[in-house]
């Protein structure tokens, strides 16, 4: 499959991959400091030593802005997904959201200095990071344009699915809004710590990254399970599960500007507080009733769900063109794709693969037919290196150095047995 | 297994981009190292602290002149290993094998030493000193066991598998040489 064949949903994993690639070593660090500070006594974050506290939050959020894009842009794929299909059309903009996607991920990189406006940073980084905050509005605003005018250009069918991307949509608006306010410096060190930022990442964490996840149950649940679920009840189970979101979360924004801040258990009668605080414990049990709403739904369709047919949607992408659940080899022939919508763009042919666990490779970026690859069989080695490792981890943090060296060394035994196996040559 | 083993195929093999992804992601651990190493360094008004030696220069600038040359019978091994080569390719990989080996036996021997000299418990300064070099030692370890590996399964003859394993590994050791030499660079910066 060719890059500009690639469906947004794709484009949105390769970003994501990307972004984990870039971000996760450095929390790794951060934790091997850490960890050397606290076990075996060196000094990177205490001052009385020559260490630099800030060290451990520069080092947690360069990671960590970068995390919280990899938790939205799966959302913002299935989003793509999920919205062609039910306004039966294709995405509007196609490469300029394929670009934004990618785009979140790459500015994602240099933002993380907004999470520390309140430690005392120069001002000259104060800037940076304040401008380059502002700039992920761009690729997050064409994204949402683009599905709004997909949605406005096509013949919209709005069962749940749509329903909770449509709620995504208005969370995320929400959650931007208030997050463009924090890369204004002043504004920052003015909340900062209080319920309007915990207002702000419950829109964006949970608004905006959970509830496509939630539409996305319901529109692969056929796929998967091969039944369908009960869309009366899928959809009353959006509408509670939307309220109780709102109910849960927006008077977090008042209360904050109020003056309450994050991280307490309890606090004074007087403060003006108490209705707020009232009406978001309200929420959050009508939040939880829609979970259940949704996952009782899921549950009973599972056993006693309609059989769905192969594609109940008439969706674009190439999982609608095989059957469900699918086999375990997914596709009997290998299928031709002309388009990012293979199933509405069909074209006849393809490879067939029958000797045993093979797989095409392509060429990296034109897609054209490379070379069949033999696939590996199933081994328990992975598994036991996986558990040894763990050990391995579990033992250093413990600090059992011995057990954590004897489990190091089965570890390595596995990993020559599993390199042992090689690939019979033709 | 004389002919050249490959040649089918226009991409670059899946084991070489898996080595590509995993490079990336050390060079990355390395940037977070040194970073570090300049966020602690432009805190402290003294660097190194009082009480600790200035890092020796002409030892180690002569060890990375001798780890970076070894990029090329590394590469060399994986021209040969492609070119279905197999003699010429052990050949290859032993020589890199031996000069890398005694690099990393004399750079464990200056780390003891500098573990005799300032101690990582005591000063920033050390904990980011003896954390660093001690990563970059890290990974010449990884890439001698991978290559030391590979030359074991060649003494069974060449296959296009083996192949992959050689060139891949050869990218990961001119990663390791390019990481060197920052490295070093770092962490010779106090005396330069």
């Amino acid at each position: 499959m060719s890059f500009n064949r690639m469906p947004l949903f794709v484009f949105a994993m390769l970003a994501v991959s990307l972004s984990l690639i870039f971000a996760l070593p450095s929390l790794t660090t951060d934790l091997v400091f850490l960890e050397l500070q606290r076990k075996v006594g060196f000094h990177f974050f205490d001052v009385a030593h020559g260490g630099d506290a800030l060290l451990w939050q520069h080092l947690f959020w360069l990671f960590g802005h970068p995390e919280v894009y990899i938790i939205i842009l799966p959302a913002m794929g299935i989003a793509t997904s999920i919205i062609p299909t039910f306004a039966k059309r294709k995405m509007v903009a196609f490469p300029l959201v394929a670009l934004a996607e990618l785009l979140v991920a790459f500015i994602g990189f240099g933002v993380w200095g907004h999470h520390m406006f309140a430690t005392g940073l120069p001002v000259g980084a104060l800037v940076f990071f304040a401008a380059a905050s502002m700039m992920v509005v761009i690729p997050s605003t064409i994204q949402i344009y683009a599905w709004l005018f997909t949605v406005n250009l096509g013949r919209p069918e709005f069962r749940a699915p749509l329903l909770f991307i449509g709620g995504f949509i208005g969370l995320f608006v929400i959650g931007g809004l208030s997050g463009i306010m924090f890369a204004a410096v002043p504004f920052d060190q003015a909340t900062t710590d209080t319920y309007f930022v915990v207002a702000h990442f419950h829109f964006i964490i949970f608004g905006a990254a959970v509830f496509p996840i939630l539409g996305g149950m319901y529109y692969w649940f056929p796929k998967v399970t091969g039944r369908m679920y009960h869309e009366r009840l899928a959809q009353a189970s959006f509408w509670v599960t939307f309220a109780g979101t709102m109910l849960t979360f927006f008077p977090m924004h008042i209360v904050g500007l109020l003056g309450m801040t994050r991280r307490v258990y309890t606090y004074h009668a007087g403060f003006g507080w108490d209705a707020y605080n009232l009406a978001e414990t309200v929420g959050a049990f009508i939040l939880a009733f829609g979970l259940l709403m949704i996952f009782g739904n899921l549950l009973w369709s599972r056993f006693r769900g309609a059989p769905s047919g192969p594609d109940p949607f008439f969706g674009g992408t190439l999982e609608w063109t095989t059957s469900s659940p699918p086999p375990p080899y997914n596709f009997p022939v290998i299928p031709r794709v002309s388009s990012p919508y293979p199933n509405w763009d069909r074209v006849e042919g393809g490879l067939q693969l029958d000797h045993g666990h093979e797989t095409p490779a392509t060429t990296v970026r034109d897609g054209h037919f490379d070379e069949v690859l033999k696939m590996p069989s199933e081994s328990g080695l992975p598994i036991v290196l996986a558990f040894s490792v763990t050990v391995l981890f579990i033992m250093l943090l413990t600090t059992h150095f011995v057990v954590a060296g004897i489990f190091a060394g089965i570890a390595g035994l596995v990993l020559a047995a599993w390199h042992a196996q090689e690939p019979a040559e033709q | 297994m004389s002919t050249v083993p490959y040649a089918q195929r226009v991409a670059k093999p899946n084991g070489w981009w898996g080595m590509v992804v995993f490079v990336a992601t050390e060079a990355t651990l390395f940037g977070t190292l040194i970073g570090s190493y300049y966020d602690l360094r432009f805190r402290t008004p003294r660097w190194p602290p009082a009480g600790v030696p200035d890092p020796k220069v002409a030892v180690p600038l002569i060890l990375l002149a001798v780890l970076v040359s070894t990029s090329i019978p590394v590469q060399l091994a994986s021209v040969f290993a492609r070119a279905g080569r197999t003699a010429a390719t052990r050949l290859a990989l032993l020589t890199a094998l031996v000069l890398q080996s005694g690099y990393l036996a004399l750079q464990i021997h200056l780390y003891v030493d500098d573990l005799h000299r300032f101690s990582p418990q005591a000063t920033a300064y050390g904990s980011i000193y003896f954390t660093m070099v001690g990563a970059h030692h890290a990974h010449v370890l990884v890439g001698i066991v991978l290559e030391a590996w590979l030359l074991l399964r060649l003494f069974g003859g060449n296959t296009v598998y083996r192949a992959v394993g050689v060139q891949a590994t050869a990218f990961f050791w001119h990663a390791v040489n390019v990481l060197a030499v920052a490295v070093t660079i770092v962490q010779l910066s106090p005396s330069l």
